[in-house]
């Protein structure tokens, strides 16, 4: 491959390069409809109309300070979403608006929090952004800003972050002189709140919280969120302030009902943009199939190489969105090689994801700013606002599993005018393969909602705690809607707290907040170092998939470059690793083995369920071990070989649905003990991935389990078992999956069919039961009479087929 | 379905760590424990004080009274009266400018739930200790239940309102912070800020502090080697909280009247520490027992510039046997001589490090031969002293010391190459700044 040709200089050099590069997709989309394959390799195009700006004034009210400040940098006008949202805030009204890639969110709460700054100097703000790396990106634009409006007369504004990285020494300063406060749910949590007397003053004239980014309070994370909030309502009405939220969030299904969960308060929500947009095409590619038997297509990620190096030979800058950081390192790997500069010469290809140490992320996104780095490869972490400038293309290595998640990802191509493209290349996963089949589900659905449950046990238990070490509870406060006094007499039974009169006063000796991680089960994380020249740490990864690609013998690939692991340290939390030069990666295989706890699963109700099959859902107990390895060539994908571990367990109490199918339906197929244990196999593999779309959750949301099936097993029992499908919250505690999926239970089998006998293959492949490798010849066969036999369980009228 | 009881129960035991003490935690209640009705008044009684109640909460008050003619180790306490000619500002600058410090001083210290500081940990024991005419009176201020706080806090605020001079220990990093974060937490403002303070961590780190070890300069370990005191009995620091939280739940005031006696006696020893270092101070380095305390008493004086006084403390330190302590003794005296550029005693003091020292040399010992070597090169103009010590040097250095000796060596040898009348020698370029 040839150097980088130079980078278009103005737009319109920019456009034709695109309209060049689209037109070579397209014209290969027009021959496949030619044709009339019934596998188009494009299977849509879609062109989003560019919009112009819709115009909104300052309100009247404004400071004319802040005013002068503004249209200093240019801005003499709102769009109508900012005019909207700032009105809700200066009116006193919780306000959450949808927010689109640059729609200009900052204005929506940099006006507010200047403008009561500059009629009351004690005004204080909190800034809350799910990284600190977002923080930081803020820092700068509120600095200038501040700036601005103290040259015009507004006095000292003192704008600050607090996290982590705040020197001790700095602390007390920020404390004292921050009008604004930029920080993380987490430094909230175990740094402001547990000292919330030495933020007296913060917390006494607390006028606005910012939340940015709240789509990305979902899950555990959003359920710690909702309970700090929890906190910090009973702090602020300790020193007696109720601030005003100003949220912004990206498109999901249910802002509004995501932030009035989080805060406890009533939202107004903003969701039309008056922003311009550019004209973007979105195109949805679908690597051919290269053995139609086996249902195997080309690669994806080979498929997103070529993509990719159409857009970037004809001098675009793009990013790549992989799924894993397996896959990002992978691709980045096939983009250096393919674009592998002189000698010597600035990486113009660089690889990007959590891992990384900040240092080299903020090089990347210097990088990508300046228009150095032409092409970057990363995870989702790259989806989330850090600031990267505006790119041409972006292409998504497979399907990001959710609507909103690709929006989000589309939006880092395209500036306010001009042309930019999205392309997601399908993977071989029943997900991808069904997106890419049914490209209006994606356009016309509406995007997931993100749910949170802050009412998860575990967590609150956390959150009570907390909340009994910063505050007395009284004998009739409640946390949030919680109820809590049964709570806090257990606490008290062990020791946490002991009521006293009408309070409950916490009589620990613990920092209960240091026991508490948001962001993932345990609050460790692994260190890798490399031990190639000297001892030098390279990256870390968290605990809970430390084990997964940290094992020893595994090929660690950081930015390209690969590393096989000499020795995991389980105890002291450390991996080394030595730079190696070889042609394979390494995939770890992990077992899941899952103990019902707790049957939740209301009273049998046959009309709901059928006679025969067996539904439930419930608390349960994963326990999953990392067993062995396989090694995989590059490029090819063959598997040359494997080896096996022992690595300790690790384990989580958390929610279920189960499907158990009966004996009699399973002795009632006319197939072998294997090839029933293959067709249950493959029936759980499509139910598993079926179950997202229902629930409109992320993929990784989800875990798998199948009891009654293993080998071993089949191989002891010669008597026909009962197997169960476990599909379970992927978090410790559950947060809140399971109970819809079980009351969708119906709607998942008829889903699951329609999946597993619409698809084009003829025994089953990694789209719908697995791939046959996999499974077995009868896998398709055996889960699809299984699914015939479930259905009329469910005594429905069978799908169409 | 387990109910939720039983299901939180099994998350929080789950979740139990070790403790130091297994919990009490029978007859949980609203009203058991030390809030107990009628609880109080048992446990006033029990430990000898009074209680003192407003609408808002009861806390308990006891006071005791250590006698004149008692001794605490080998001092008498009325010894420990801090007489109002004692030099406090050589221990903390700060005071110096206030002249009125002597009317009321206050010895000062809490026991506290917890050592992060954090909103949840209290001072549950606040202990006040100052001198009448008929001894030294401890009082303390106990809070039995959260809702007595705030009238500890008032109680405290009007004893500092009389107080001229609060002496604690750590006081500075720790009681007053902690005791400011309370009062913010009833959202007021902290009287302590106000109060002229004198912690004697530093102090006591300056004159008895052993290198190899910080715990020695705790205020148990200071009772011992300075004051002859031994506690019997004492209970561990480390078990404070656990004991506060058991008396708060059954009641019983045993748990707590060895905190109590912790706390009265750590107040006591703090006067007699404090009486002792003035003393010191006052009397001069002829009265130490100790080099080291020798030492650190020409550190105060020269920090506040009685340089004749810390001189005398440097030369009789700087007799000491051990070659640790003499060494860095003497060092300080002949900085301090070559400040008052009285360069000839400097270095024979300087000489006086060589003399006792060892190869390899420590860090005090290299310094000495190049001072040595910087004072025989440009003030006593003795080039061929000058080498010599500048080659002592160069065989105790490695690493990046070696190019700045070799430097100076190179320019000794031009200068003796010039003094020769050699024609041949480098110009004299460079000189040390």
């Amino acid at each position: 491959m040839s150097n980088l040709p130079v980078l278009p200089v103005d737009a319109r050099s920019k456009d034709e390069s695109l309209t060049a590069a689209l037109s070579r997709m397209l014209s290969e989309h027009d021959r496949a409809l030619r044709v009339s394959d019934d596998d188009p390799h494009v299977t849509t195009v879609r062109r989003i109309e560019a919009v112009d700006a819709q115009y909104a004034p300052f309100p009247d009210s404004l400071d004319p300070r802040l005013l002068q400040a503004v249209s200093g940098r240019g801005i003499s006008q709102l769009y109508t979403h900012q005019a909207e949202a700032i009105g809700h805030a200066l009116a006193g009204r919780h306000v959450v608006t949808i927010t689109p890639t640059a729609s200009g969110k900052t204005l929506c709460y940099n006006v507010p929090v200047m403008d009561a700054i500059l009629k009351d100097s004690s005004t204080r703000a909190l800034y809350l952004f799910p990284t600190k790396a977002l923080a930081q990106d803020q820092l700068a634009e509120l600095h200038q800003m501040a700036e601005l409006v103290g040259a015009e007369g507004g006095g000292d504004i003192g704008v600050f972050t607090y996290d982590g990285d705040t020197p001790q020494d700095a602390r007390r300063a920020i404390r004292g002189r921050a009008h604004v406060v930029l920080s993380n749910p987490d430094m909230v949590h175990s740094g402001i709140l547990p000292h919330h007397p030495r933020w007296a003053k913060l917390f006494e004239n607390l006028k606005y919280i910012i939340i940015d980014e709240l789509h990305a309070y979902r899950g555990v994370f959003g359920s710690h969120l909702g309970n700090i909030l929890r906190r910090l309502h009973r702090v602020c009405r300790h020193y007696g302030s109720s601030p005003i939220f100003i949220c912004s969030s990206a498109t999901i299904a249910n802002p509004r009902e995501l932030a009035e969960r989080l805060t406890g308060e009533t939202f107004e929500l903003v969701e039309q943009s008056g922003a311009p947009r550019g004209e973007k095409y979105f195109i949805f590619v679908n690597p051919p199939v290269v053995n139609a038997q086996l249902g195997i297509r080309r690669s994806y990620l080979a498929e997103t190489r070529r993509v990719a190096i159409e857009f970037l030979k004809r001098g675009l800058q793009i990013i790549v969105f992989a799924q894993s950081r397996l896959a990002t390192e992978i691709l980045t790997t096939y983009m250096k090689d393919a674009f592998a500069g002189p000698p010597g010469a600035a990486d113009v290809v660089r690889g990007y994801r959590g891992g990384y140490l900040p240092l080299r992320r903020r090089e990347i996104e210097r990088g990508l700013r300046s228009g150095d780095v032409r092409c970057v490869v990363s995870t989702s972490a790259l989806e989330l606002g850090i600031d990267i400038g505006a790119l041409d293309v972006a292409v998504m290595a497979g399907y990001p599993g959710s609507i909103a998640a690709t929006w989000q990802r589309a939006g880092r191509a395209g500036r306010r005018s001009g042309r930019s493209a999205a392309v997601l290349v399908a993977s071989s996963a029943p997900i991808d393969q069904f997106v890419a089949r049914n490209p209006d589900y994606f356009f016309d659905a509406s995007p997931e909602h993100a749910l949170v449950n802050p009412d998860n046990l575990h967590i609150l238990l956390d959150h009570v705690k907390c909340a009994a070490f910063e505050l007395p509870f009284t004998s009739t406060e409640t946390f949030g809607e919680f109820n809590v006094q049964e709570m806090l007499s257990i606490l008290s039974e062990e020791g946490f707290v002991q009521q006293a009169g009408d309070q409950w006063q916490w009589t620990h000796e613990s920092y209960p907040a240091d026991a508490v991680s948001l962001r993932s089960v345990s609050s460790d994380n692994f260190i890798i170092v490399d031990l190639t020249h000297g001892e030098r740490v390279i990256g870390e990864t968290d605990y809970t998939s430390a084990p997964s690609v940290l094992h020893e013998k595994a090929i660690y690939i950081l930015e390209g470059q690969l590393y096989q692991v000499e020795r995991l340290d389980f105890d002291n939390r450390k991996a080394f690793v030595r730079a190696v030069e070889c042609d394979y990666y390494t995939d770890a295989i992990d077992y899941t083995k899952v103990t019902i706890l707790d049957d939740m699963t209301p009273s049998p109700d046959p009309e709901a369920n059928g006679p025969l099959s067996d539904v439930h859902h419930g608390e349960v107990h994963v326990v999953s071990r990392v067993v062995g390895f396989k090694k995989i060539k590059f490029y090819t994908n063959e598997n040359i070989g494997a080896g096996e571990l022992d690595l300790p367990e690790q384990q989580m109490h958390t929610s279920s649905y189960w499907l158990t199918i009966p004996r009699e339906m399973m002795e009632a197929l006319p197939y072998g003990i294997a090839d029933r244990r293959d067709g249950v196999l493959g029936l759980a593999f499509a139910m598993r991935n079926v179950a997202p779309l229902l629930l409109m959750c992320d993929s990784h949301d989800l875990g798998l389990s199948v009891d009654g099936v293993s080998a071993e097993e089949a191989a002891a029992v010669t008597a026909v078992v009962a197997p169960t499908i476990f599909i379970y919250d992927n978090y410790p505690g559950g947060i809140g999956f399971s109970e819809p999926l079980y009351s969708m239970h119906t709607d998942l089998i008829a889903k699951t069919r329609e999946l597993i006998d619409g698809c084009p293959c003829q025994s089953g492949c990694p789209s719908c039961v697995g791939p046959e490798g996999n499974t077995g010849p009868l896998a398709k066969t055996v889960a699809s009479q299984l699914l015939a036999l479930l259905s009329a369980a469910v005594a429905l009228p069978p799908p169409a087929a | 379905m387990k109910d939720l009881a039983s299901r939180l129960r099994a998350i929080v035991r789950d979740n139990r760590r070790e403790l130091t003490i297994e919990p009490v935690v029978d007859g949980v209640g609203a009203y058991s424990g030390a809030s107990a009705p009628g609880a109080l008044e048992a446990i006033a009684s029990a430990l000898g004080g009074t209680v003192v109640d407003d609408d808002r909460g009861p806390c308990l008050v006891i006071d005791r009274v250590y006698d004149a003619d008692r001794y605490h180790g080998r001092r008498l306490v009325e010894a420990c009266r801090v007489s109002p000619q004692a030099p406090v500002a050589l221990f903390e600058p700060r005071l110096a400018p206030v002249t009125d410090w002597a009317s009321r001083v206050v010895f000062f210290d809490i026991e506290t739930t917890g050592l992060s500081g954090g909103a949840g940990t209290i001072a549950f024991l606040v202990g006040c200790g100052w001198y009448e005419d008929d001894g030294f009176r401890v009082r303390q201020w106990l809070m039995t239940g959260p809702a007595g706080e705030r009238v500890l806090l008032d109680a405290l605020a009007r004893t500092l309102d009389e107080t001229s001079l609060l002496v604690t220990f750590n006081g500075r990093t720790f009681d007053v912070p902690f005791m400011d974060m309370r009062w913010a937490f009833h959202r007021q403002s902290s009287p302590a800020t106000e109060v002229p303070h004198l912690d004697m961590l530093p102090t006591s780190r300056r004159l008895w502090s052993r290198r190899e070890d910080d715990t020695s300069c705790s205020l148990t370990a200071l009772e011992r080697s300075v004051l002859g005191f031994h506690r019997v009995g004492d209970v561990p620091g480390f078990e404070i909280p656990v004991r506060y939280f058991q008396f708060l739940r059954t009641g019983d005031a045993s748990m707590i009247e060895g905190v109590l006696e912790h706390n009265r006696l750590d107040l006591v020893s703090l006067a007699a520490v404090t009486a002792h270092a003035l003393q010191l101070a006052q009397e001069g380095p002829q009265w130490c027992r100790e080099p080291s305390e020798q030492l650190g008493l020409g550190h105060l004086y020269e920090r506040q510039g009685e340089l004749e006084r810390a001189l005398e403390a440097y030369v009789l330190a700087g007799n000491a046997d051990d070659r640790d302590l003499s060494g860095r003794s003497l060092e300080r005296q002949a900085l301090l001589l070559r400040r008052q550029r009285r360069f000839d005693e400097a270095a024979v003091a300087w000489q006086r490090v060589l003399d006792s020292a060892r190869r390899p040399f420590n860090a005090i010992e290299r310094r000495a031969a190049e001072a040595l070597a910087i004072h025989h090169e440009h003030r006593a103009q003795d080039l061929d002293a000058a080498k010599r010590y500048a080659e002592v040097v160069r065989g105790q250095v490695t690493g990046r010391h070696v190019a700045g000796v070799e430097h100076r060596l190179g320019r000794i040898a031009r200068k003796q190459a010039k003094q020769k009348g050699d024609p041949q020698a480098a110009p004299l370029l460079d000189s040390d700044s």
